[in-house]
């Protein structure tokens, strides 16, 4: 780093972040990882059911965030209005934000530098997959319901697929007749995926099928007995890829994406602090965090339990997912630059 | 004498929830380079106000205000003006040099000038003992010093001064009064608003009069308060003696506008003080 | 300062004036605690169940559902719901028969232990919840019958039957009480199965004396007779089965009655 970056605002809160955050982040792991033991659930597999341990692993990324959230808003006066200060820093900094920009960005970075052992090591010791794979939701067709009056049901892939497990849970509707639970054949690409078929009677029900690494480019579901209506919207059809990806690599783009909460809070600091004080600023980058971290707005949650259940998390899907929040936090910074110009009058 | 500072009919108003609030009234000024100029006036009475105007953190409702030639809101200033505001300095985790190093980057010093000038103002300010500690542990004193420093670090042509003094002691003022006289004498323009009426008496060329954001009397020391009067300070007489001094002096034209017995200043007695080794401590 | 110093004195001793006499339990401290922490928690472990039962598997649901349920200890509802889920889901169509009876037969043991870990904490209504783990385990024979072989002695009527003595003895109704007395004939079929003909006996004989309580007189009469005819059949005595046979309730018995 050369003499002259060490001088920035980025490096500044960065370095603060670091200090108040690594520690508090580590102690939330420890206790994290200790709660996680102590109320290990009653399940078959327990190594099956990792996903479950999600909240373990977004507890030290919430204190993690929180602290920096915490620090760079206290740190950098003008995140706030009317902070002592804040005049220096007006005139010193160039741009629209005065710095804030910098600002969050050392905090991202120091955010990231914290979540990154967080999302691999600690994931792993939580039980995360040293292996990804990737978990593709086969759309629905139109009328996804599947009955003694409409027996076939045609799934079609956007793109060939190289497969080897595919997964239905699909929602039960009421029992046309007495209760004969449905007995479901799944064909791929016009042959049987399985020997055996899968057997539904009500809602919630999850049916694994393994088979052979093959190319899939579009399946049917075959009624063959059974009284029960089965829907299958969109994710109760789950077709998971034979590729192994590194988990390490899922980590720490699990780390990448762990940061998109904590840009959207600080974001909407820069925003509120253009007009509101230091409590009103902390109270909505606080509880902005809380709901896109706890709270599960956001792409995190799903990417936490990805993680945990082995899911790749470099897809479309993903990616789609964080846009909203990218969005979000994006226009936050216009509309914080704009109000900034605007108050100055 | 070259104009620093050129202001015409600035007016600054707030909105406020009772409505317009006039800060400034239409005002005119024209200050001379290598002047110190003093801001007077009672709380609220627009000081700050002007100030903030001049080093373009506020965009005045109307008028027109140059310095150095430049419009007030021209990015060239920010190296060329510097401001010095009251209260405590940002950035409170950071340590005096470090402070210093960041000002100096943002003003675009190159890192071994903006040191250089640094660890020179530190010692000329007395705070290069400080080190590591953070500025937010420092007492005011220190803080308004380190303040001065970064303010200076730029070696600006205009420099603006809000309360550069308060919170100081009679030493550390001292030292700042002789720096900002050495500074204006190397052609440096100061405005400085204060509330410490002896100190702009000492150090000021000229005096603006503020009340409710209206100028309410601008000059010289001479221009304002008349010519000095010679007068005669006595020691050694008793009170009968005194009189017929008094009477004398009556005789002779004069008037005799009071007698009073007089003390050492407090000044001195600190400066003795201070000076003196503390009993176990080595100074 | 003394005044304050008075104060902590007093505070600290009205507190453990209360604990003297509370005699507070870990148990009481936990109840608080998940109290406190139920308004902040609960949304979030409800979003989390219903991520889990979107994308993740059954063993996820379920541990996702014990950490909602530890929130709602009382609710016995959702315990039922939850562990009757995980104990009948689909599994995997890659097994063979045994592996997915075994599979199977691990799931349901799980549930009951769960719920049975449940009742300390479903206070008054621990009697519904002992009345839905009876019906589990038939429910779940119906899904996967390759799980009745492994079941114990009785099989899935046995079960039902300890599940059911439980809840009457806990003072539920009389539909319980009713529940008990048809389940005889499963349960004795279940003993046969197994070969306690001794056992089947002591069970008809129960059932016998117990179908005085039912409320339906003429229903009471009718299976008592019935039974009393099958009672007799198997303890070798000559005895004419044309009702039992004409009645589909003792149909499971019919291969031990020819």
């Amino acid at each position: 780093m050369s003499r002259r970056a060490t001088r920035h605002p980025a490096i500044f809160t960065l370095q603060r972040c670091l200090r108040t955050a690594a520690l508090p982040a580590l102690g939330a792991a420890v206790v994290a990882f200790t709660l996680a033991m102590w109320t290990e659930p009653m399940v078959a597999s327990a190594a099956a059911a990792t996903g479950a341990r999600a909240p373990w692993l977004s507890l030290p990324i919430f204190v993690c965030a929180f602290s920096c959230v915490v620090t760079t808003v206290l740190f950098w006066p003008l995140l706030a209005a009317r902070r002592p200060g804040s005049d220096w820093l007006r005139r010193l900094q160039r741009g629209p934000l005065h710095g804030c920009g910098a600002a969050l960005s050392g905090a991202l970075l120091a955010s990231l530098l914290v979540c990154a052992p967080l999302c691999t090591v600690y994931a792993s010791a939580l039980g995360a997959p040293s292996i990804a794979r990737t978990h593709t939701l086969v759309p629905a067709p139109a009328e996804p319901l599947l009955s003694a009056k409409r027996p076939h049901l045609h799934f079609a892939l956007a793109a060939p697929l190289l497969g080897n497990e595919l997964r239905l849970r699909p929602l039960a509707s009421l029992p046309e007749g007495p209760l004969r639970a449905s007995r479901v054949r799944v064909m791929a690409d016009g042959a049987p995926l399985a020997a055996a078929t899968a057997e539904f009677d009500q809602t919630g029900q999850i049916v694994r099928i393994p088979f052979a690494s093959r190319t899939i480019s579009a399946l049917e579901l075959v009624l063959e007995d059974g009284t029960v209506p089965l829907f299958f919207p969109t994710g109760s059809v789950e077709l998971i890829g034979a590729g192994e990806q590194s988990g390490l690599a899922n980590g720490l783009f699990l780390a990448l994406l762990a940061q998109i909460p904590l840009f959207v809070a600080l974001a909407f600091a820069c925003l509120a602090g253009a007009v509101a004080a230091l409590p009103t600023v902390l109270a909505v980058a606080v509880g902005v965090l809380f709901v896109m971290t706890v709270g599960g707005e956001g792409p995190l949650t799903a990417a936490l339990q990805g993680r945990l259940q082995g899911h790749w998390l470099l897809t479309t899907s993903v990616f789609r997912q964080c846009v909203p929040s990218l969005l979000l936090g994006s226009t936050a910074m216009i509309g914080a630059m704009m109000l900034r110009r605007r108050s100055r009058r | 004498m070259a104009t620093a500072i050129s202001v015409q009919q600035l007016a600054v108003s707030f909105r406020t929830r009772q409505g317009s609030v006039a800060a400034l009234q239409p005002l005119d000024l024209e200050l001379g380079a290598g002047r110190i100029v003093g801001i007077l006036g009672p709380n609220g009475s627009g000081k700050t106000t002007l100030l903030r105007v001049l080093a373009g953190l506020q965009t005045p409702t109307s008028g027109r205000v140059q310095l150095l030639d430049r419009q007030a809101n021209d990015p060239a200033l920010r190296r060329l003006v510097a401001f010095q505001p009251d209260g405590p300095l940002p950035l409170g985790v950071l340590s005096a040099p470090e402070f210093l190093a960041y000002v100096g980057a943002q003003l675009g010093l190159p890192n071994a000038v903006s040191d250089a000038r640094a660890q020179a103002w530190l010692e000329r300010l007395e705070l290069q003992h400080a080190g590591r500690r953070w500025v937010r542990t420092f007492s005011s004193g220190m803080q308004k010093r380190l303040a001065l420093a970064a303010a200076l670090l730029g070696e600006p042509s205009i420099l603006l001064l809000d309360e550069p003094t308060s919170g100081l002691d009679p030493i550390g003022s001292g030292v700042v009064m002789q720096i900002l006289r050495e500074r204006a004498a190397a052609g440096m323009t100061i405005l400085m608003a204060s509330h410490h009426l002896l100190e702009v008496e000492e150090i000021c060329d000229e005096v603006l009069v503020l009340q409710g954001g209206v100028l309410r009397a601008r000059g010289t020391l001479a221009e304002l308060l008349g010519t000095d009067a010679d007068s005669l300070v006595v020691r050694g007489l008793d009170h009968d003696q005194l009189q017929q001094l008094a009477q004398a002096a009556t005789a002779l034209g004069g008037e005799v506008l009071r007698t009073e017995r007089q003390r050492d200043h407090l000044f001195a007695l600190f400066r003795r003080l201070a000076n003196e080794p503390v009993r176990g401590q080595p100074k | 300062m003394i005044a304050g110093s008075w104060s902590v004195m007093l505070a600290a001793g009205c507190l453990a004036g209360a604990i003297s006499l509370v005699q507070p339990r870990l148990d009481d401290a936990r109840e608080l605690a998940s109290w406190a922490a139920r308004p902040a928690v609960l949304p979030f472990a409800w979003a989390a169940q219903r991520a889990a039962m979107h994308s993740g598997n059954s063993d996820e649901v379920f541990a996702r559902a014990q950490q909602l349920l530890d929130l709602l200890p009382t609710w016995t509802d959702g315990h039922a719901v939850f562990a009757g889920q995980f104990a009948l889901d689909g599994g995997d169509l890659a097994q063979t028969g045994p592996e997915r009876s075994a599979a199977a037969h691990r799931r349901l043991q799980i549930a009951l232990a769960w719920l049975e870990n449940a009742r300390r904490q479903a206070g008054r209504r621990e009697i519904e919840l002992l009345e839905q783990m009876a019906f589990l385990p038939d429910i779940a024979v119906a899904r996967e019958p390759g799980l009745a072989a492994l079941l114990p002695a009785g099989g899935t009527a046995a079960m039902a039957d300890h599940y059911l003595a439980i809840a009457e003895q806990l003072g539920a109704g009389p539909v319980v009480r009713e529940n008990r007395t048809f389940l005889a004939v499963q349960y004795c079929r279940g003993l046969l199965d197994a070969g306690d003909r001794r056992g089947a006996l002591a069970v008809l004989g129960a059932a016998i004396v117990r179908s005085a309580d039912v409320r339906d007189r003429d229903l009471a009469t009718e299976w008592s007779a019935h039974l009393t005819l099958v009672q007799q059949h198997l303890l070798g005595e000559p005895t004419d089965l044309s009702a039992v046979f004409a009645d589909l309730r003792f149909e499971p018995l019919f291969p031990y009655l020819r």
